[in-house]
């Protein structure tokens, strides 16, 4: 009479794989196809094989890379071993399709469904919520750098021309904006302030940077954080306007600043901003004692 | 069952990277340009004297002696210095892209119309993407009804 009665769940278990592991499986799915992009950028450029893998791997910003360490370390080491649903096994496999396909907003969706996926976890909601905040922020910096978004940051880049041209008068130079180009009368040089290089372009990075460091210091993302997370943008677009600036000074500090130590000089800087804004935040919401300390380190 | 799904997994996986590698390149962009170009000359009747060296070309018309030059050159401005090595005082310059042929460098122009058709290719009114290239012509002076030329052929717009 027992066998007759039993749970959903339980019988879900002859047929499917555990929360954990689809959990891993679909991660890993994802990943590799949000890698994929990158290794074969590397392979375009230099020979297929191992050094292409690593060099497109490491092309990511560190906090993309830190982020998908996260989110498959919380999967194995926090997720439930029960049976997981039909409806998780179809939103995974799902997740795992739509990244099949080579664009980049495919990726971004295949993200965020799996975000999704993860927030109705039984019996490891908080993991689950963890991992789907990580993704999320990785599928908005997905869109955020799409094509489609590139007209934006143009706009941003003409608006960035001008307050270039304001820090180049606080340098004494005479400068003048039209549209994205800063032309430096003084020195004769001129700069375009491309999709790219707009103040725009790295925000959705400083958000992910943002999230991942909240998380792997054992907070939640939460609204008190919001204006750490706004301080922290700021920061960055007050970074990116004074590089623009030294970029416009005259062609020996554009090479400097764009290609040579300035570049280092300028990702150091910002990895340190990133990171210094949510651990404040951590610092201001007090100890972290609402979690483990196993699960803050994940 | 639970062996099906796994495979399942890795299948999307083998397919995910498969796709990824099939895709276009980049290079494949930057040939599409220069099929165009060379489409566009083509039309206007102008014969390729040499084979691109330095990615350079030389082409001549028929009433002209001398060669006319033709690149491609980046419309964000950063080949900028390769440009100024190849120009000559004695030939007239002409930046083509996407339906304008100006004499002068003109950035605004040139991020309207990148900005106009990359929208149009976004929105899918455009079959293909705004180039991120411009064509870079040396004229040279002493054949000036090569100027009259309509060279917006070389980079036709959207």
């Amino acid at each position: 009479m027992q066998d007759l009665s039993l749970p959903c769940r339980t019988r879900a278990l002859r047929w499917s794989i555990s929360a954990r592991e689809l959990g891993v499986w679909s991660l890993a799915t994802v990943a590799i196809g949000y890698f994929a992009r990158d290794v074969r950028a590397a392979t375009d450029v230099g020979e297929p094989g191992l050094q292409a893998v690593i060099e497109g791997i490491v092309s990511e910003s560190a906090f993309v890379v830190f982020a998908w360490i996260l989110i498959l370390t919380r999967a194995f080491g926090t997720l439930t071993t029960e049976a997981a649903s039909a409806k998780q096994l179809w939103g995974a496999l799902l997740a795992g399709a739509i990244s099949v396909a080579p664009f980049r907003l495919a990726n971004a969706s295949a993200l965020a469904i799996l975000g999704l996926n993860f927030l109705y976890i039984p019996g490891s909601r908080q993991a689950g919520r963890d991992i789907a905040w990580c993704l999320f922020a990785l599928a908005l910096e997905s869109i955020w750098l799409s094509s489609l978004i590139a007209p934006l940051h143009v706009l941003v880049g003409h608006l960035d021309a001008r307050i270039c041209v304001l820090l180049l008068d606080l340098l004494n130079m005479v400068a003048h904006a039209q549209g994205g180009v800063v032309a430096n009368a003084t020195t004769g040089f001129s700069v375009m302030i491309w999709s790219g290089c707009s103040s725009s372009y790295p925000l959705a990075a400083v958000a992910l940077a943002f999230t991942v460091v909240t998380i792997y210091t054992g907070q939640r993302p939460q609204l008190r954080q919001l204006p750490f997370l706004a301080a922290s943008m700021v920061a960055s677009i007050v970074l990116t306007e004074w590089r623009l600036a030294l970029l416009a000074i005259d062609q020996p500090r554009y090479e400097w600043w764009h290609a040579g130590p300035g570049t280092s000089i300028y990702a150091i800087v910002a990895l340190g901003l990133a990171a210094l804004f949510p651990a404040m935040a951590a610092r201001s919401s007090g100890p972290t004692a609402d979690l483990p300390r196993h699960q803050r380190l994940a | 069952m639970k062996t099906l799904i796994r495979v399942c997994f890795v299948s999307l996986m083998v397919f995910g990277v498969a796709s990824q590698f099939a895709a276009p390149r980049d290079d494949g962009a930057a040939a599409a340009a220069q099929g165009r170009l060379f489409d566009g000359l083509k039309r206007l009747d102008l014969h390729i004297d040499r084979a691109p060296t330095d990615d350079v070309i030389t082409a001549r018309a028929p009433s002209c002696q001398a060669p006319i030059q033709l690149t491609l050159a980046r419309i964000d401005g950063g080949d900028a210095d390769t440009l100024a090595k190849l120009r000559s005082p004695n030939d007239d310059i002409r930046y083509v892209y996407l339906g304008s042929a100006d004499a002068q460098r003109n950035q605004m122009s040139i991020l309207r119309r990148w900005l106009e058709a990359h929208v149009l290719f976004v929105l899918g009114r455009a079959r293909i993407d705004a180039p991120s290239q411009l064509v870079f012509v040396e004229l040279p002076r002493n054949c000036p009804d090569l100027a009259a030329l309509p060279w917006t052929a070389l980079s036709p717009g959207s």
